[in-house]
């Protein structure tokens, strides 16, 4: 929506299209072909310019092949994670900055552990193969990705895609003043991840697939204002995505940190066995089984917040079978989970994927390692909890958050190791003050 | 974009109408006593064959405000135009818009003047049905249209060389191992539904959605055709026709085939076959239709007390009533055919002058069609990229827009271009047909084929139960067939933001440069019939802008200020 009080015959649209600023001359970005750190600069401007963040996309190709150059077979075992998509998946760390004061306004890490979540959260399977698919090529099974994996065209250079990028700061719902009274115009880092966890597949691994991007372009609609059509912007708010990494190992364990963040909105986290990870046979964006759950319970300074009950299942109970299954009997979870990702309740979840029927997701009996090769039925387990949909959000800027999961006797992960890893994801309320004097970022 | 220098917004500054709250749903915050009288209303005047199609006209009683978003054309079509004919019950609508492929051109006029009119009105709704998520395509636009857009994902349950249900993960070796499909187009077991008796795959629709012969007439599938789905005046206004000259609605409808016709002799129709793929097919007649009684609407009027009917009669006579509304014109174009040698293939461009001057323009979209028509278009209409049917396809006839190799566009308004490089990738042509309204919901395959890459389009439904890719067989899927590179609409959004609707000052206002298209495409003359791409290509542009309907106490008119 246009700023309040302005006066629609003052604002002209323009599509801009920006290349980044370090490209080398082969036009490629990569961890091993080109370079790793792709940097778009959208210039400030005298009179007021709004960025509407949500329709910013990054545009390119991905290509992928053996570390011989040769193209990927396309009945071979070679994937992408689907919820993830295959730009998000090449993706570590997104940085964005203001450009006055080079302040550094959302920095995302752990970006492909991130999107899965969120994709697999907030839509269905009819959105994913219909909208999705075009953008970020995410689709509802790692086979069904597998066909445009491989593709390349004439010139030995993949499919094209069109990705937002899954940043609090973008998608607000608030345009972003770039012009020198407001942010003076953004940088955007986008980090790339080593071949090693991208496409994954035991013949992924056997064949050391790598991937570049090219033709790579930044695009976003931007409207110029006449000076004075539009009140000058003094704040901005939004929820930036902060993560933490850990680990659990044992069937109780117990995560607790102080996240140093003032208005927690949500957090959520997602598993996978940290055995798996930096290895090119399993899918490193895996939204993990997480074991045979008995119980999870939220605490702030010891003390159960905002539930003041512990969340029990009875997959011990349903269990069918003997060796590291788990029978998927966690709707109190889920609906937490949910709530967290979409940050608002329960009741206003439309869409997701956490079906009981579906390849994707679906799949009631599951082993704990289930679809960490990509051949299987897959899972889109997490678990979160939300603070606050309306107002300002939890303080957890001076107390310790805990969450305390508790699986059954040899079940966590289902392997010797039984070593998780933990993707936690904060979503929290952040101010950008724009004066005269520069910008700041309250957290 | 800038604005105009020579045509600008000041130049049509006029006091607005004031619309009261009564017909201005969204905006009404009292309670108001109503009646509601539901109508159905017979047409004055009917009249439809198959080889020349026909006119129904509708008059509106002056009575009451019409609900105009729930008025709906409502009709049955049968195959067969006389006693006996169409027994073998073998056709169905056009699979992606289902019974509006009927409509040619829809005209909504009051007191004689054109209020507002839809010309291609089938393939104006395939491009806006595509806006709408796929579970209401599929929930409620199939139901209402008689149209085929379900979707499902197949997986192949028993791979190549087992005998028996061996496990799903033995067919990851296997390309067609995960595929989508459409349901009607391909019937076949899979993962958790095992509808079939026989590892086959059959291509028949659902017995419902099949047209009735003329002897069964009154019994087969029925249309109801929300106009607000075709015509964009109805989305939102409430009219109040009881103050109103008289309001009539007259829809020309396409024709049909010919009776003695045969299949492969048709280029386009609103009718298809039940299963395109049935032995004998091609050379199969008898796909004259006709209307099994006249087509109704079927209205809603409010009936307000006396004292709200005259504050809207107050209203009208001592000032005017705006309604801002979106109006769709229809403008058409060429990218000429290729011309050279043999073994060559290169750029074809065109350039397209879409005129629009003084017009406030919201969106523009554009459908891309072969044309079968011609010579060379004749001889390579039944050509497949990829097996993708892009020219003469039988199951979406010219309601599609096809996707087509080394394709690559830029606009130029108000003397500006739009794009400081011109649009080649297809996810990027998607993104920005998604700039005009929320997303286009097609399926992966039917936009960006990557010039036809054959693992691009793999995506959709092309194998038999053994995993390998067929586009011949027709024991094989054939979604991919008739549904790959089939939805490739360019767009481009003028609406400064789309929240702001029907607002005066939210298009873009054309000066009196016209609006400019650039296109180009990659054409190839190969000498072997069956991989030419020479052929014309026929544009069809659709210009939404914003028009306003003034009612005041001298009658109804229609401006662009």
């Amino acid at each position: 929506m246009p700023p309040p009080g302005m006066n629609l015959s003052q604002v002209r649209k323009q599509y801009v299209q920006l290349n980044p600023v370090n490209a080398v001359s082969n036009g490629q970005f990569s961890s091993k072909s080109g370079i790793p750190l792709i940097k778009f600069d959208i210039s400030a401007s005298q009179a007021p310019m709004f960025l509407q963040g949500d329709e910013l996309r990054i545009n390119g190709r991905i290509t992928t092949n053996t570390s011989a150059g040769a193209p990927l077979t396309n009945t071979a075992d070679n994937f992408v994670d689907n919820f993830c998509g295959r730009f998000a998946n090449c993706i570590d760390t997104v940085t964005i900055s203001s450009k006055r004061l080079n302040q550094v306004i959302e920095r995302v890490n752990n970006y492909w552990r991130i999107v899965p979540s969120v994709v697999s959260s907030i839509h269905g399977n009819e959105d994913i193969n219909t909208v999705l698919a075009h953008e970020g090529d995410h689709f509802e099974t790692n086979f069904l990705g597998r066909h445009s994996l491989v593709a390349q065209d004439a010139g030995a250079k993949g499919k094209s895609f069109s990705s937002k990028l899954y940043c609090g700061v973008l998608n607000s719902g608030q345009m972003m003043d770039l012009s020198v009274n407001g942010l003076g115009g953004l940088v955007i880092e986008i980090l790339l991840k080593p071949d090693v966890s991208v496409v994954f597949g035991d013949d992924a691994s056997t064949n050391n697939v790598t991937y570049f991007l090219s033709n790579l372009t930044l695009t976003c609609p931007l409207y110029h204002m006449d000076s004075g059509a539009a009140p000058a912007q003094q704040a901005f708010n939004f929820n930036s995505l902060s993560t933490v990494f850990q680990t659990i190992n044992s069937s109780t364990s117990v995560v607790a940190l102080t996240p140093g963040l003032k208005q927690v909105s949500s957090i959520f986290c997602n598993f996978m066995n940290t055995a798996e990870i930096g290895n090119q046979s399993r899918n490193s964006a895996r939204l993990g089984n997480i074991g045979e759950v008995r119980a999870l319970r939220y605490s702030i300074n010891g003390a159960l917040y905002p539930l003041s009950y512990r969340l029990l299942t009875n997959e011990e109970d349903n269990n069918l079978t003997t060796t590291h299954h788990t029978y998927r009997a966690r709707t109190m979870i889920d609906r937490n989970y949910l709530e967290a990702v979409n940050i608002n309740r329960f009741s206003e979840t439309g869409r997701t994927c956490l079906a009981w029927n579906k390849w994707n997701a679906g799949v009631v009996n599951r082993s704990q390692t289930q679809n960490n090769n990509g051949l299987e039925q897959g899972t889109a387990a997490g678990i979160g909890i939300l603070y606050d949909s309306f107002g300002t959000g939890e303080d957890l800027s001076q107390t310790v958050f805990s969450f305390e999961l508790e699986a059954s006797g040899d079940d966590l992960d289902g392997t010797a190791a039984k070593s998780q890893g933990v993707y936690m994801c904060f979503l929290n309320k952040n101010q950008i003050v724009m004066s005269a004097q520069g910008i700041s970022v309250v957290r | 974009m800038a604005s105009p220098s020579d045509v600008s917004n000041q130049d049509y500054q006029e006091l607005e109408g004031q619309l009261p709250d009564l017909l201005t749903p969204d905006a009404r915050q009292r309670a108001v006593n109503v009646s509601v009288e539901t109508n159905i209303l017979e047409p004055v005047s009917h009249q439809y064959t198959s080889s020349g199609g026909g006119v129904t006209r509708f008059v509106l009683p002056a009575k009451g405000v019409l609900n105009a978003p729930s008025a709906a054309l409502c009709f049955e079509v049968i195959n067969g135009e006389a006693a006996g004919e169409g027994v073998d019950s073998n056709l169905a609508f056009q699979i992606s818009v289902g019974g509006v492929a009927m409509i040619r051109r829809i005209t909504v006029r009051c007191g004689g003047q054109i209020l507002s009119r839809v010309d291609e009105c089938a393939l104006y709704n395939m491009i806006k049905n595509q806006f709408k998520s796929q579970q209401y395509r599929e929930n409620v636009l199939d139901v209402r249209h008689s149209s085929c857009n379900a979707l499902s994902t197949k997986i192949l349950p028993n791979p190549a060389g087992s005998a028996a249900q061996a496990g799903f993960t033995l067919g990851k070796g296997l390309v067609g191992y995960h595929q989508l499909a459409n349901p009607e187009l391909d019937q076949l077991n899979s993962y958790g539904s095992i509808p079939m008796t026989a590892g086959n795959v059959t291509h028949g629709k659902q017995r419902n959605k099949l047209l009735r012969n003329f002897n069964l007439r009154g019994t087969g599938p029925e249309c109801a055709i929300r106009l607000a789905d075709i015509i964009p005046f109805f989305v939102r206004n409430q009219l109040p026709l009881l103050g109103m000259a008289q309001v009539e609605i007259e829809c020309e409808w396409h024709r049909g085939p010919a009776a003695a016709t045969a299949l492969n002799a048709i280029n386009q129709a609103p009718v298809v076959l039940d299963n395109p793929v049935a032995g004998g097919a091609g050379a199969t007649t008898g796909h004259n239709i006709t209307f099994a009684q006249p087509p109704f609407l079927s209205l809603d009027y409010l009936h307000y007390d006396e004292d709200e009917q005259a504050k809207i009669m107050a209203g009208i006579q001592n000032g005017s009533y705006r309604f801002n509304f979106t109006e769709v014109v229809v403008t058409k174009g060429i990218n000429p055919e290729y011309t050279g040698a043999g073994g060559t293939d290169g750029p074809v461009e065109s350039n397209h002058l879409l005129g629009m001057m003084g017009k406030e323009v919201k969106k523009i979209y554009v459908v891309k069609n072969w044309d079968v028509n011609s010579t060379q278009g004749a001889a390579e209409k039944d050509n497949q990229y990829a097996g993708c049917f892009t020219h003469r396809n039988t199951q979406l006839w010219d309601t599609k827009s096809a996707a087509i190799h080394g394709e690559k566009y830029n606009w130029i308004v108000n003397n500006e271009r739009i794009y400081n490089m011109d649009v080649d990738q297809g996810a990027l042509a998607h993104h920005y047909m998604n700039h005009c309204e929320d997303n286009f919901q097609v399926l992966p395959g039917q936009y960006d084929t990557l010039d036809f890459n054959q693992d691009v389009v793999n995506v959709l439904a092309n194998t038999d139960y053994d995993g390998i890719v067929d586009n011949t067989n027709n024991t094989s899927c054939i979604t991919q067939r008739f549904m790959g590179g089939c939805a490739n609409v360019v767009g481009l959004n003028l609406d400064k933001y789309n929240e702001m609707g029907n607002a005066r000052g939210n298009g873009t206002r054309i000066s009196s440069a016209p609006i400019e298209f650039r296109y180009t495409v990659n054409k190839a003359n190969t000498g072997a019939g069956a991989t030419e791409r020479r052929a014309a290509i026929n544009l069809t542009f659709f210009i939404e802008h914003r028009r306003s309907l003034i009612i005041n106490s001298l009658g109804v008119s229609v401006s662009d200020i």
